[in-house]
């Protein structure tokens, strides 16, 4: 067993998460798939700090889930107010700073 | 042997569900299989000797944040989307996408990786990540402290009122 399978797995999830991001029309799918590609940067994280056996990664993967955390309450905040201000999902509602 | 065939299903259930999280056409299906996906992965970490980082992220992630999202779809996400996603928007996200995989798995396949070795005793344990977090990582776990309080108070602030 070695690295690369991880590496591959967290490429395929992160290609998921563009094609999630890129096609999906509920703004909080967007949202979804956006933590989707967070979470497999961290597969790589974590499986480099297992292969060269320090914490540099560890800690990187607990920090980016600490951000990640805070970034979920902030983000489920604005979906809650953008959905109250314009009544519904759909991502092309958000036109708010477009002009 | 083993530690590989596990790795294949735990990598096999986090591929399925993060296709049923991407296609599946209704909202919380969808994030039910995000649900599934983030089990998955922290299943994955455990494979890797970080038993800590999967209890972090089954609580955190399939806890936490699918509860606030499942919260979230139940109580605002009920509207019908109505147009349909245009198909060049469809094609340019998959060319995208697949340019990608296509690079990453290249540079992959080109860097000559070396197996792992077995790890020793304590590798991965909580007692050393906490040891090196609060050793090593002193200020940046302080700075991260007072960014979750600032976000607690920026979304309680920004549900409150609605945007104007």
């Amino acid at each position: 067993m070695n690295i690369t399978p991880y590496i591959l797995l967290a490429g395929f999830l992160f290609s998921i998460g563009i094609i999630g991001v890129l096609t999906r029309r509920s703004i909080i799918l967007v949202f979804l798939s956006a933590e989707l590609m967070i979470n497999s940067t961290n597969i790589i994280f974590l499986g480099f700090a297992r292969l060269l056996e320090n914490y540099e990664g560890a800690m990187m993967t607990l920090f980016i889930l600490a951000l990640s955390a805070a970034e979920a309450a902030v983000g489920t905040a604005i979906l809650v107010s953008f959905i109250r201000k314009t009544r519904t999902s759909d991502i092309d509602s958000a036109n708010l700073m477009r002009w | 042997m083993i530690l590989s065939g596990l790795f294949f299903t735990f990598a096999l259930l986090t591929f399925v569900s993060s296709l049923y999280l991407v296609f599946h056409q209704r909202t919380l299906p969808s994030s039910l299989g995000m649900a599934g996906s983030m089990v998955s992965i922290g299943l994955l970490y455990s494979l890797l000797h970080f038993p800590f980082f999967t209890f972090v992220q089954i609580i955190l992630y399939a806890g936490a944040v699918m509860v606030m999202i499942i919260y979230l779809v139940m109580s605002q996400g009920y509207e019908e989307i109505r147009n349909e996603t245009s198909l060049s928007q469809i094609i340019s996200a998959y060319i995208i996408s697949v340019l990608f995989l296509f690079s990453f798995s290249r540079i992959v396949s080109k860097s000559a990786l070396p197996a792992w070795e077995k790890a020793e005793g304590e590798f991965g344990s909580i007692k050393e990540i906490g040891t090196t977090l609060v050793r090593d990582y002193a200020v940046p776990f302080e700075i991260i402290s007072i960014i979750l309080v600032v976000a607690m108070a920026g979304s309680v602030l920004l549900a409150k009122r609605s945007l104007k």
